[in-house]
């Protein structure tokens, strides 16, 4: 007979194995491992992010759902953003496929979190204007280019913000700068923040 | 003399068993070394499709290629460190644990749980954690998880058994007679771990 003891301690074994070794979607595990070229490449880097971007955020909503709240629902957010950028990027960072080059970075922090957020202008970073291809986890979503590399910018106000520095995440970096009472993650392949810097907290 | 695969065919069947063969992966080598793990077990398969007879089973010859060279890269890895193998960290994978640093506001018992799991799951040979892993994480039969790792179906149950068996004692969850500790026993062990 199963001792009940044993039984909740393998339960509870169960669900740190699972949470830690799911594997990503099968498209996602293939198109990263199976050579491609041409067309075929660019379809398949469509296909892996949006079921890269539809696995994080199905985490994001499961975590924000369950039980355990909010803090493991933050914890999900980098990944989330990771699968919007390699989204955006596998979109070509165009306007008609996930841009609105309407929305203004200052408009939407005011819009979102009655806080103010600017880009001082400075060369070589381009603001090319709103994420809007899929849930950014609550966050106030940008895109931007910083000498024509793609850069997304996620805001959110501190205390919604989750706990990480800055770090590596699946071959991307994130990096996070406070302004005011924000917290904005810059996700990028580059090395250090070329975004972050620029940003303040206009006055008004 | 058996038909060869087409590279459109493998890709579809690399894919009906991504999820099996990640996981296979991620029981031999640490998270950050699977997708290379996987890419060059698939370069490697291509180039020896011939070999390949499509009356067989496809998986159990995907896996063991995707053990051999998770084999060639934990020795490549053990070369370049001149340590041992068992100080290879098992680090928790899935779909891209994001680089969070925890805020020590909330779960901080379940997060040190995680931790010591991993790192028990870590003191198991590989094969042992790779049976229970397809079994709890992708909830596989012993006979397909035996199919898989070219292994009787009695030895994949009795790994699956060890291995958790393994686990409950090293989590403290056992007593020294291999009877179940209580509740307040497994408790308390977590608790002589903490800082």
């Amino acid at each position: 007979m199963n001792d009940p003891a044993n039984d909740d301690l393998d339960r509870r074994l169960d669900g740190v194995l699972r949470a830690a070794f799911t594997p990503p979607p099968a498209e996602v595990i293939a198109a990263r491992a199976l050579p491609r070229t041409g067309v075929r490449r660019r379809v398949g880097m469509l296909a892996a992010a949006a079921a890269l971007l539809v696995f994080a955020a199905a985490a994001w909503m499961v975590a924000s759902a369950s039980g355990r709240g909010r803090t493991t629902a933050r914890a999900a957010l980098p990944a989330l953003w990771v699968a919007a950028y390699h989204d955006a990027v596998a979109r070509g960072f165009e306007e008609r496929a996930c841009c609105d080059g309407d929305i203004d970075l200052q408009r939407r922090c005011r819009e979102m979190f009655a806080a103010a957020l600017a880009l001082a202008p400075r060369a070589g970073i381009e603001l090319c204007g709103g994420y809007c291809g899929q849930p950014a986890g609550g966050a106030a979503a940008m895109l931007a280019r910083a000498d024509g590399e793609p850069v997304c910018l996620f805001v959110l106000p501190r205390e919604a913000a989750p706990p990480i520095e800055s770090g590596e995440h699946d071959g991307l970096r994130i990096h996070r700068r406070e302004v005011g009472g924000l917290v904005a993650f810059e996700v990028s392949r580059l090395p250090s923040p070329r975004v972050l810097p620029h940003l303040y907290e206009p006055e008004g | 003399m058996p038909r060869v695969l087409d590279r459109a065919e493998f890709g579809h069947l690399f894919q009906a068993h991504a999820r099996v063969l990640w996981v296979v992966a991620a029981a031999f080598v640490p998270a950050d070394a699977v997708e290379d793990v996987l890419q060059d077990a698939a370069a490697t398969a291509l180039a020896r499709l011939p070999e390949f007879d499509p009356d067989t089973s496809f998986r159990a010859w995907m896996t063991q290629i995707v053990r051999f060279t998770a084999a060639n890269v934990r020795r490549r890895a053990r070369r370049r460190a001149a340590e041992p193998l068992a100080g290879d960290p098992v680090q928790p994978a899935g779909n891209g644990a994001p680089p969070v640093a925890r805020d020590g506001s909330l779960h901080e018992l379940q997060a040190e749980f995680d931790d010591r799991v991993l790192r028990a799951l870590d003191e198991l040979p590989a094969i042992a954690r790779a049976c229970l892993l397809l079994r709890v994480v992708l909830d596989l039969g012993y006979a397909e998880i035996g199919e898989t790792l070219g292994l009787p179906e009695g030895t994949v149950a009795s790994h699956v058994h060890r291995a958790r068996a393994a686990l409950r004692r090293i989590l403290g969850g056992e007593r020294g007679d291999g009877r179940p500790a209580t509740p307040s026993a497994v408790a308390s062990a977590q608790a002589r771990t903490r800082p």
